[in-house]
């Protein structure tokens, strides 16, 4: 390729040369490997024909002009010129495209930790323990996990391996800063702002369901327990129907759990916890949705008002809030506790799979990245 | 004062450039599909033909690219004898049906220019009240 040109390039010329294309290759990150070595390509040809013809290699670099100002313009056409020529069928795909693999590996994991949740809730594990880290950390596990992981993989379709992620999410970002801000933002903080509210809002019927399976364990509090706590007796009679009203169901099902403490100073420390937990709910809710709207306001800023972009970010906050939702859903107790937890997971992980084949299946039309 | 009349020449002569750059951006595509209409070319081979009309050469690139994706132009790769593999560019038929439009408003909007440079132009007075007016040139006598 490089022919008698390499005489020309030897000595500093040479790391200017690499330099170069090594920006612009930077520069092109968010295309396939494929379109962006041929534009490079190109552009070396470009760079050693002038040198052949005697150029010295500033000249000619200066006149070709910034390497991430030639990539990102090579992007902008690129990107519009792909957008105008999608059919309305093909925008709805790559919508789903954009957010099937974040969603599945999501949901996937999320299944695997309901099932863990299910089986040491109901398999007698918890009454064996003393710690309350680990039923705690099992129930907001996944509540951390659906937060993250869409921001995780979102930021990795977005600069690090593109292969991995959908065409759109490679393009919604041009620069690496502000789209990796962007991508925090839009990840994280929103679905995490709307999956709260819509937890407390939306799910009353999840903290009925928790609560009367709360006074069916305190009405019966001799069954596991050769000396029931009398101070657990009188929350029951006097004062947990008052409490639990205000409770959610990850409260509920703590206090059920506590019911088959035998010591009375461990239930009264899983109480001031489930206090602490209260306090932390009502704040989280109102920060996270403020700093969600904040997010979604820069990210519409930082992708420029683009429809299709919007389209996917709300798309996006929708999938990401939905689970959320869900996730919250499962957490009623008892036996509905387990249909609950099973049924929309499950309803789920067959739509990721479904809109995961339909990403295969119909390949991006004027896709240029396999093509080159 | 003289310093705000060197500022006034200055930023005079910074419009004139931007309003020329804009000029040469509107007319560019249109020149690089003439262009490779005449004979396939490579990058650095239209940089030569266009030189005078580009403000960079960086911006080649990307039009390139554009009117490739738009289904205008095609490309391939050949191996050339005095030196790299370079990359042709070739005119579709699309790209000559767009070529051939974009030389006739060409010519309407020049002739129109001209024409009104040269005061030969006439202005219809039929337009109504707050439209543009529209200037035509003058019939040959």
């Amino acid at each position: 390729m490089k022919g008698d040109l390499n005489v020309a390039r030897v000595g500093d010329g040479e790391a200017g040369f690499e330099d170069y294309l090594a920006a612009v290759r930077a520069g092109l990150g968010p295309l396939g490997e494929g379109e962006r070595e041929d534009i490079v390509r190109e552009l070396a040809t470009h760079l050693e024909e002038g040198l052949r013809r005697g150029e010295a290699l500033d000249a000619v670099i200066a006149r070709m002009g910034e390497p991430m100002v030639l990539a990102s313009a090579m992007l902008q056409e690129r990107l519009v010129t792909v957008e105008r020529r999608r059919s309305p069928l093909e925008m709805l795909r790559i919508l789903l495209a954009a957010v099937s693999k974040p969603f599945l590996i999501t949901m996937v994991i999320l299944v695997g930790l309901s099932t863990l949740n299910t089986w040491y809730l109901f398999t007698g594990v918890m009454r064996a323990t003393d710690s309350w880290l680990l039923p705690l950390a099992l129930y907001y596990l996944p509540a951390i996990l659906v937060i993250c992981l869409p921001m995780a993989t979102l930021a990795v379709g977005l600069f690090g391996l593109p292969r991995l992620s959908s065409e759109l999410s490679r393009g919604m970002f041009r620069s690496a800063l502000p789209g990796l801000v962007a991508a925090i933002l839009l990840g994280s903080l929103l679905p995490a702002g709307l999956g709260i509210v819509l937890n407390d809002t939306l799910l009353p019927a999840a903290n009925r369901a928790s609560v009367d399976f709360l006074r069916e364990q305190l009405r019966q509090p001799g069954q596991d327990l050769p000396h029931p706590p009398r101070s657990i007796q009188e929350l029951t009679r006097a004062e947990v129907q008052a409490r639990l009203a205000e409770e959610t169901a990850k409260r509920a099902r703590l206090l059920a759990s506590k019911a088959n403490y035998t010591d009375v100073a461990q239930a009264d420390e899983a109480l001031r916890l489930i206090t602490w937990l209260g306090a932390l709910k009502v704040s989280v809710p109102a920060l996270s949705f403020g700093m969600g709207a904040l997010g979604l306001a820069l990210g519409l800023f930082l992708t420029r008002f683009r429809p299709v972009r919007g389209l996917t970010v709300g798309l996006w906050i929708v999938t990401s809030s939905g689970v959320f939702a869900l996730l919250q859903w499962g957490q009623v107790s008892g036996l509905p506790g387990v249909v609950a937890a099973w049924l929309p997971f499950g309803c789920t992980l067959v739509l990721a799979v479904v809109i995961t084949l339909i990403d295969r299946l119909l390949p991006i039309r004027g896709d240029h990245a396999e093509a080159c | 004062m003289l310093k705000r009349a060197k500022a006034t020449v200055t930023e005079s002569g910074e419009d004139l450039k931007k309003w020329a750059s804009q000029i040469r951006k509107g007319s560019l595509a249109m020149c690089l599909l003439a262009a490779i209409a005449r004979r396939p070319c490579y990058g650095f081979d239209i940089m030569q033909e266009l030189r005078d009309l580009l403000t960079s050469e960086g911006t080649l690139y990307p039009l390139l690219n554009r009117l490739q994706n738009e289904g205008a132009i095609d490309a391939y790769w050949q191996e050339s004898a005095s030196g790299p593999p370079r990359k042709y560019y070739t005119l579709t038929e699309t790209g000559r049906e767009t070529l051939a439009h974009m030389q006739i408003e060409w010519q309407r909007y020049t002739s129109a220019v001209e024409a009104v440079l040269t005061g030969t132009a006439e202005i219809s007075d039929d337009s109504e009240p707050g439209e543009r007016l529209i200037v035509r040139a003058k019939p040959a006598p």
